[in-house]
């Protein structure tokens, strides 16, 4: 028997849960190599990033992310990705960027990849930050994912820049930078 | 960069007084950028069951689904194409958690790309689900596939603000 809600829905009809915070919001008006959240405030636990991506290229391409601007070899990264039929896993250590996920090509109007990163510790400076990562592609490239990564730094993340491989974000997409309190 | 602001309400929070085959939270207001569902619960009878989610009361065959599954007789990976809703699992007479995000729910521009995540017993599973819709999505239907839900189980859908 149905069980229609049917009656909220107002904006502010809940309490806000203070302790989840925005931080920054970038919408893409145009196509660009890369996104970064400058200027990260310390004052939180954990981050999330919450993406809706695609590229303006019919390849599917990489999507990568470096933290506090290092290019040096200090990341690591591990994925598990169902691909429809098969699951796959792979790892990579020692490389100049974090793996982040695969994202969705223009080869399917108005199709967008959802991803959400978690940064846990972030800005503590006695550890090297773990991330993890939770991605999809459904539809045309079919990919669910559950990934993870290290940055071998103790140093507190103060930027995060998401790259592609070899080409562009497309306009409309939109990258959210959340702060959790602890 | 500006101080943060919440960005996090809980929109509607539903124990189930009584068993019921289908919830639906509708008039669903566009002012958030996300949606996060989150359901605690059972159905009343049966194993390995599942739920369909279906958006703006659309039963058309415009939901595409990958998913990821693991559990004690091992791993696998399923998609399904054009399908008349989306569908999660595994349900059963043990309470299980389904952690539902819907990313730019009320985008007018883009297909509804949303990622689930289930825990229940022994078995853990990933989704990612498109609706290929560019309208926002106003209502959000869960249905029982078998059997029913049972008493006791919640369902919690929060918004998520990105301005």
């Amino acid at each position: 028997m149905p069980f229609s809600l049917g009656f909220w829905a107002a904006a502010g009809a809940g309490g806000a849960v203070s302790d989840f915070e925005l931080i920054e919001t970038v919408n893409l008006t145009g196509s660009a190599a890369s996104v970064t959240f400058s200027n990260v405030p310390s004052n939180y636990r954990h981050l999330q990033i919450r993406v809706t991506a695609r590229t303006d290229n019919t390849t599917s391409r990489a999507f990568w992310l470096r933290f506090n601007a290092d290019s040096g070899t200090n990341y690591a990264y591990h994925s598990l990705v169902g691909t429809g039929s098969t699951v796959t896993a792979d790892t990579g250590s020692s490389t100049n960027r974090m793996f982040f996920s695969e994202i969705q090509n223009s080869s399917v109007s108005s199709a967008y990849s959802a991803l959400i990163l978690d940064v846990l510790d972030y800005a503590n400076t006695s550890k090297n930050k773990t991330v993890r990562k939770l991605w999809g592609l459904p539809g045309s490239l079919n990919r669910i994912a559950l990934t993870g990564g290290l940055w071998t730094s103790t140093s507190a993340i103060t930027s995060i820049t998401l790259l592609t491989n070899a080409d562009n974000f497309a306009t409309g997409s939109r990258f959210s930078l959340y702060g959790i309190k602890g | 960069m500006p101080a943060g602001v919440p960005a996090m309400v809980a929109l509607a929070n539903l124990t189930l007084g009584s068993a019921q085959s289908i919830v639906t939270f509708s008039s669903i207001s566009g002012s958030y950028r996300d949606l996060v569902l989150v359901i605690n619960g059972k159905i009343t009878t049966g194993t390995d069951s599942a739920f369909f989610i279906t958006l703006n009361s659309d039963f058309g065959n415009n939901y595409n689904d990958v998913l990821m599954t693991a559990d004690s007789t091992g791993f696998g990976s399923t998609s399904v194409a054009n399908a008349g809703a989306s569908t999660v699992g595994r349900f059963d007479t043990n309470d299980g958690v389904y952690v539902l995000n819907f990313l730019d729910y009320s985008a007018t521009d883009k297909h509804k790309t949303f990622l689930t995540r289930s825990n229940i017993s022994t078995t853990v599973r990933a989704y990612a689900h498109r609706w290929a819709n560019t309208s926002a999505v106003t209502s959000i239907r869960v249905a029982a596939a078998s059997s029913t839900f049972a008493t006791g189980s919640t369902f919690a859908l929060y918004g998520v603000s990105s301005v």
